[in-house]
């Protein structure tokens, strides 16, 4: 077999075995590891799975229109694929069966082609790709593998992330068989991979998700050195995509991502940037406040209300210092009158509740910012780098 | 010499003005000032094709004015009865040339224009003696009246004009004078070809004591008179068609009267009939002759020698009793009442598929009975609509034959209905094929929409959010295990190929 069909069969069994399963909740194939330089041809391939292919461009237009309106998806494109390889060389580590002789070799090796593959993937040029990727990794830190373990007085069967025949099992001789089944999903078993082999999977993880600003955004429990980077602010400047990932972050609990959140705000070398990108991140936290406060009736601030944490507090006092700060004024003349009342109910008692040092802290970096003049209105904006 | 009339002003110096609800300077006439006749014959079309003369008429004089060096012009005057109707009258008299005043007595004002919206006050009035004094923007000028037309009079002297061949029509009914050496054949050529016409005789006294007899004309009222009838009578010398216009008055066929006269109907009123014939001459038939049917005038060969032959019948003692049945036979006559249609069993899908095109009109109005081996259709407005199945005629309540046929013998409907019994209000259908009528009952008709198309059941649409698309959880499943895994890995040497310049993600 040439090398050209290897190649097409390997992307025939990502994109049908991998991708489309991980995106329409099926069960993904993970088999042998794909090497970087096969981006080269899977970049111009085409899939031999139409139906697969469609259902894919299908889930990532959902899962992208989920955030904000897009018109199309890019898919297949070259960073989307780099994605996913590195999503399934990623996902092929956790295999027990490469922690055997012969075969131990090749876990150093697989890890170093994710390294390759995550760096090779460029920042997200426009709202689709941004979008895009965060549908792709969406999915991936849910990716669960099914251990089940049958015991009977002879023999203890494991059979971890892998079918096996149930005939095994019926045999009268073995006796009556116990099986226990469990579900571990993918960032538990990088870690105790990590806890094994102090291979870095988790940081790969993190790393991965990182190249779509989106997900790493929505999943900041994975993230815990999250900070703002550019292609963070890059795609935070969709005013479209922000508004998106503001509900998303309500929906998954503000009060999850706050600390993270805070902790970036607090980031020596946001303080640094230049104003307009410092306003991006700003408003994120002011839209996920506003959010919260308007989308639910009430303040929507919990029963006890604990600022103790600086990095909580942090992202709790950006709502009082954008209230405070008189340039700011237009974000919130816009409200309705009684909207901006449970947003002033919600701004008091946070300002009661905040350790003035945070505030003092906080009110500069509103003060510096500088909100962007708008833009024309077009239909679809698209971020660009 | 004029100046704007300002917003809330009450007082002017042209005597009679007065702002009325709008502020527009209005007085109580308006008047129009015209260079010439034809002007004035262009406003009055122009202004009966738009709107009614008739609403003008009681107020209306036209009058010949003559300037202190004889130049003669046409004032019409008019009740302004508010600034709307004045604005009308303004803004068709300009298309006509003319120039619009408005005053009460002797002083008219030009009537307001897009220079100055709520009118004008002259600045000083012209001491003059003059019958009417008009101030332009550009001149005032004082008039005297020399004659006064009436519309009346300027109605029937004008000569209607040829309406281009493009733009000609048969109407459905038509007047037609035709000379005396005519005209007895042309009553018995209408009856021959049983057109619904009728005729009547007018008579006019001598106009000199050169005429060696009173005029004497025929005038037909003919209905429905086929095109190529018309045609000929239109080139028959002799013999000229009109087209009515109103209740009693007609323009001949192929022309056009100068004024449309449908919106000036009052100057008709009474019992004549007026005619007005293409070459200008006008026939005023006063009072309109009594009418009678062509088939009444229709000439018999009666000779009173023949009348000697008739033979006095006695009624016998012999059974001479005999019934005869109702017969379909063919028929010249043109087609009336075609208001039903069968359509047969094979011509059944065909139907369906013209319903979906048939106009929202048509489907309200059709009533459909579906029977074993055909479907009767019914449409009191007339079956065109439909242009399916054999053609029915109604030829007496609730009794149909096929159009192009008659029953013979050709009894009186009243006659027919009382023949056909036993059908308990339903519908009789006389089939060319069967000797024996159908009947459908009347309950077995029904609206299409009834009869016919299916109920739609609703869907329900619920006004929530869109659900949620919600994929499970994805399982992973890893392959068989390999002793080397990337052994036979395809690209393992190759190196990432860059894309394009990657921008790389520093942080800030």
């Amino acid at each position: 077999m040439s090398d050209t069909e290897k190649l097409q069969r390997r992307f025939d069994a990502l994109v049908s075995d991998f991708i489309a399963p991980l995106l329409a909740g099926g069960t993904v194939l993970v088999d042998q590891a794909i090497a970087p330089g096969a981006i080269s041809y899977f970049e111009h391939a085409k899939s031999g799975d139409s139906a697969a292919d469609a259902d894919i461009f299908d889930h990532l237009h959902r899962g992208a229109s989920a955030i904000a309106p897009v018109q199309t998806v890019p898919w297949p494109s070259r960073d989307l694929l780099l994605l996913a390889m590195a999503a399934h060389n990623l996902v092929l580590l956790t295999d027990p069966t490469l922690d055997r002789a012969f075969a131990r070799g090749a876990v150093g090796e697989i890890a170093a082609w994710v390294d390759e593959m995550v760096e090779a993937v460029a920042p997200p040029a426009t709202r689709a790709d941004a979008l895009a990727r965060h549908a792709l990794l969406d999915p991936l830190p849910a990716l669960r593998r099914r251990d089940v373990v049958a015991k009977s007085w002879a023999y203890t069967y494991r059979f971890i992330g892998r079918t096996y025949d149930s005939s095994v099992l019926a045999r009268p001789v073995f006796g009556r068989f116990d099986e226990s089944e469990t579900f571990v999903e993918v960032p538990a078993l990088l870690d105790e991979l990590d806890e094994r082999t102090s291979l870095g999977a988790s940081r790969r993880l993190r790393e991965l998700l990182s190249r779509s600003p989106v997900t790493e955004l929505l999943r900041l429990d994975l993230c815990r050195d999250f900070r703002f980077g550019l292609a963070t602010l890059s795609v935070l400047s969709d005013d479209a995509i922000r508004g998106g990932i503001a509900r998303a972050i309500v929906e998954r609990g503000e009060w999850k991502a706050a600390p993270r959140l805070g902790r970036a705000l607090a980031d020596p070398l946001l303080h640094h940037a230049p104003p307009a990108h410092l306003y991006y991140a700003l408003a994120l936290a002011f839209e996920i406040q506003m959010t919260a406060t308007l989308d639910v009736p009430g303040p929507n601030l919990p029963q006890s209300l604990d600022l103790t944490d600086p990095d909580t507090a942090r992202y709790a006092a950006v709502l009082p210092a954008f209230f405070d700060d008189e340039t700011m004024l237009d974000e919130i003349r816009a409200f309705d009158s009684a909207d901006r009342a449970d947003v002033q109910d919600r701004c008091a008692k946070l300002a009661a509740a905040l350790p003035p040092a945070i505030r003092r802290e906080v009110a500069p970096l509103v003060r510096r910012c500088q909100r962007p003049s708008p833009r024309a209105s077009f239909a679809t904006v698209e971020v660009r780098s | 010499m004029l100046e704007r009339a300002a917003l809330h002003q009450t007082r002017f110096r042209t005597p009679g003005v007065t702002p009325d609800a709008r502020g527009v300077v209005l007085g109580q006439k308006g008047v129009v000032l015209f260079p010439s006749l034809d002007r004035l014959v262009a406003s009055l079309r122009a202004y009966g094709e738009e709107g009614s003369l008739d609403e003008l008429l009681p107020t209306l004089s036209i009058r010949r004015v003559v300037t202190p060096l004889r130049t003669r012009e046409i004032l019409l005057s008019c009740g302004a009865e508010s600034s709307y109707r004045m604005d009308r009258i303004a803004s068709v008299a300009k298309l006509a040339g003319g120039l619009v005043f408005t005053g009460t007595a002797r002083h008219f004002v030009k009537y307001r224009d897009a220079a100055s919206p709520l009118g004008y006050d002259v600045e000083e009035l012209l001491d003059e003696r003059a019958d009417i004094v008009l101030y332009h923007d550009s001149f005032r000028q004082a008039y005297a009246y020399d004659r006064e037309i009436a519309f009346r009079d300027l109605v029937m002297k004008l000569e209607p004009v040829r309406v281009p061949p493009s733009e000609r029509r048969v109407p459905s009914r038509l007047y037609a004078t035709a000379e005396i050496g005519v005209g007895g054949a042309l009553i018995g050529y209408l009856f021959r070809w049983q057109v619904r016409a009728r005729a009547s005789l007018a008579e006019w006294p001598s106009e000199s004591a050169f005429d060696d007899a009173t005029r004497r004309l025929y005038v037909f009222d003919i209905d429905e008179a086929p095109p190529r009838i018309v045609e000929l009578m239109t080139q028959l010398p002799g013999v000229h068609v009109f087209e009515p216009l109103g209740a009693s008055f007609a323009v001949e066929l192929g022309f056009r009267h100068p004024i449309a006269l449908e919106s000036c109907q009052s100057i008709f009123a009474g019992e004549a009939l007026t005619l007005f014939r293409g070459d200008g001459h006008v026939i005023v038939v006063d009072p309109a002759p009594p009418f009678a049917p062509v088939r009444s005038l229709v000439r018999n060969e009666i000779a009173l020698e023949t009348v000697n032959d008739v033979h006095e019948g006695k009624a016998g003692n012999a059974d001479l009793g005999f019934s005869l049945p109702l017969k379909l036979d063919a028929s010249l006559a043109p087609w009336r009442s075609v208001v039903a249609t069968v359509v047969s069993k094979a011509e059944r899908p065909w139907l369906a598929r013209m319903l979906y095109a048939l106009p929202p009109r048509t489907l309200s109005t059709l009533r459909m009975a579906v029977a074993e081996d055909r479907v009767y259709l019914l449409d009191p407005g007339g079956i065109e609509g439909v242009p399916l199945g054999r053609f029915y005629s109604e030829i007496a309540e609730r009794i149909y034959v096929p159009a192009g046929m008659t029953l013979v013998p050709a009894v009186a409907p009243a006659v027919l209905v009382d023949l056909v019994a036993d059908r308990n209000g339903g519908h009789v259908f006389f089939d060319p094929e069967h000797s024996t009528p159908r009947v459908v009952a009347a309950s077995a008709f029904g609206p299409i929409s009834r009869q016919v198309i299916r109920d739609i059941a609703g869907v329900a649409v619920h006004a929530d959010a869109p659900d949620r698309y919600d994929p499970p959880l994805p399982l992973m499943q890893y392959g068989e295990p390999r002793r080397f895994p990337l052994w036979g890995v395809p690209a393992k040497e190759q190196p990432i190929a860059p894309d394009a310049p990657a921008g790389s993600d520093d942080e800030t």
